[in-house]
């Protein structure tokens, strides 16, 4: 088990490096075409989408830890109410 | 080594979340086609839910205990439960053997013509309490494993449903949420399982009297067999015909001597007997078991204790034998072929009675106000010398005489046809010996096997019920994670 939890805790680090990084691709790619001489309407509006898409993921995956601290305080305030003592604790974020 | 705990494993699950959060996020801001980033926003919002079911593990855990608590069930009843199936499905084999063993006392008091369709019968009665024994003994088999490996093992369920309900992307979504329901869902189920089953019996015992004999859903029941005298004031070589009504039903019993038995199972309650010399009444009371029950063995009638005998040693039934004995004042009968009726207010005195070689004859007085009745039967040269009582009525075979005071009679039959017995006006009823038949070798293991039909039908029906439950709950589980997100363009 512990082999496993440490196979995926390493995943997980690469995971989010790799959303930052395809986040700021995105963003650049965004920014090309939005800014690009090239006459086509189509394009530049893709280009923006890519852009508020970017900025959009960013933002969720600079809120990820505290997403995932305010669903372990959920948790406890429902275990709470229910008469519970024991909480899981959430590993923290890369 | 690989160690398994609760906490290993959630930590996982929370871990696995978060890599779908992520994971989602990444599929979200890259590059792609439309459907891609939906998918991403799924699988990121779905992170989000997996990790809030691995916080809420012990909340959950804690909330089934709770809610079986408050259900007022709890899983020390199913032992028992266990115990009394397997006492019964054994007792049913038991029952079958004994009915095998019983064979030859059944066909000594029957006669050889009926001798091949009771053991037609018989063999059936046999091979219906052996499939009813099997049919519950499989029954039992399948709630035992399954109830001993929920009960051990629902906790570690949850735990693989909650993991693969984490794993990124929905691949063990419905899985997962399949093992969490099954989890919950048995583990709250299973203790109501003997209620259940037990709604089902007894509604098997009320349809059918002879399934609460075997008394396995509830105390068995006393039943009575009852048997008794018939005693007129003054009696002597009279035959009486017998009535028990139970239910609306008549059962028939013919004397032997002044003796009558009823070879029919009687629950605690009223019955009403009637006493018919050929078409007189002689008597009409109402008995109310067990009150007015003397418990005491019949005299050795072969029917009766045949009876007696297989459904206290065979069918382990409460039966007991009960003597009501019903005195008839103011009522003489001789040679079947005299009974004389007094009023209330009369009393009547007996002071002779002869047979001599097909004559009769009787000496009676009586004092009081009233009436009294002759009645002679059949086809006499009657001879009647009544002193001091006028004559309200002459009629063939019935005399009506008011008493007023004191009064005598003095009555002489010769050359008389066919006596009372031979003409009573109650038909119906049945044998003793169908009685018997009917009731120990086809309507107590029918009641058997429907008894067993009804335990069985319980089980497989309450497996059907939570199977439902299961599917219904891991539905709305397997779909809490997918809400409709509108991705814009």
């Amino acid at each position: 088990m512990p082999d496993i939890v440490t196979l995926v805790n390493e995943a997980f680090k690469r995971v989010v490096m790799l959303a930052w990084g395809v986040f700021l691709l995105t963003w650049s790619i965004g920014w090309a075409l939005r800014g690009s001489p090239i006459p086509i309407m189509r394009l530049k509006r893709s280009g923006q989408h890519m852009i508020e898409d970017a900025v959009w993921a960013a933002f969720w995956l600079s809120m990820g830890s505290t997403v995932f601290w305010l669903i372990s305080m959920l948790a406890g305030s429902i275990s709470q109410s229910v008469g519970v003592n024991a909480t899981v604790t959430t590993p923290a974020t890369g | 080594m690989l160690d398994i705990s609760a906490g290993s494993i959630l930590s996982l699950a929370i871990t696995l979340s978060m890599l779908g959060y992520y994971l989602g996020l990444a599929l979200f801001s890259a590059p792609l086609p439309m459907s891609v980033k939906r998918f991403g926003l799924r699988m990121a919002y779905q992170g989000g839910v997996s990790a809030l079911f691995a916080s809420l593990y012990t909340t959950i855990v804690y909330s089934v205990e709770l809610l079986l608590a408050s259900l007022g069930v709890s899983w020390s009843t199913l032992p028992s439960f266990y115990t009394s199936v397997s006492i019964f499905a054994s007792e049913l084999y038991a029952m079958a053997a004994g009915l095998l063993t019983a064979k030859p006392m059944i066909y000594k008091i029957l006669p050889n013509e009926l001798k091949a369709s009771v053991d037609l019968v018989l063999r059936t009665a046999v091979q219906n309490l052996l499939k009813a024994s099997t049919l519950m003994g499989l029954s039992l088999a399948s709630v035992e494993v399954v109830a001993a490996f929920i009960y051990k093992y629902w906790t570690l369920l949850l735990l693989l449903g909650i993991l693969l309900y984490s794993i990124p992307g929905g691949i063990g979504r419905k899985v997962g949420a399949s093992l969490v329901a099954t989890a919950i869902v048995l583990y709250v189920a299973l203790p109501f399982l003997p209620s259940w089953v037990s709604l089902w019996v007894d509604a098997a015992a009320e349809q059918n009297p002879v399934v609460a004999l075997l008394g396995v859903a509830r105390e068995k029941p006393t039943l009575y067999l009852l048997w008794g005298h018939v005693m007129p004031e003054y009696h002597s070589g009279h035959v009486y015909t017998v009535v028990l009504w139970r239910g609306g039903v008549p059962y028939v019993s013919k004397t032997s001597g002044i003796i009558y038995w009823f070879p029919v199972l009687l629950s605690p309650g009223a019955v009403r007997l009637e006493v018919y010399s050929g078409y007189v009444k002689i008597a009409d009371t109402i008995v109310l078991l067990p009150d007015a029950c003397v418990e005491h063995e019949s005299p050795k009638i072969d029917v009766f204790t045949v009876l007696y005998l297989l459904l206290t040693q065979v069918f382990k039934a409460n039966v007991k034998q009960c003597r009501v004995d019903i005195r008839v004042p103011r009522v003489a009968t001789f040679f079947d072929h005299i009974v004389l009726v007094a009023d209330k207010d009369v009393k009547l005195f007996v002071t002779g009675w002869r047979d001599e070689g097909g004559v009769y004859e009787v000496e009676a007085s009586v004092r009081g106000q009233g009436v009294l009745t002759v009645y002679t039967c059949c086809g006499c040269n009657a001879t009647i010398h009544v002193d001091s009582m006028d004559v309200l009525e002459n009629s063939e075979g019935k005399l009506v005489l008011r008493v007023t005071g004191y009064g005598s009679l003095n009555l002489t039959l010769a050359n008389c046809g066919s006596g009372f017995s031979d003409r009573s006006v109650v038909k119906g009823g049945s044998s003793p010996l169908s009685s018997l038949i009917a009731l120990v070798l086809h309507d107590i293991p029918l009641a058997a096997y429907t008894l067993a039909l009804a335990y069985t039908t319980g089980v497989w029906s309450f497996y059907g019920l939570v199977l439902a439950g299961i599917y219904g709950f891991s539905r709305v589980l397997g779909e809490v994670g997918l809400p409709i997100i509108r991705v814009r363009y």
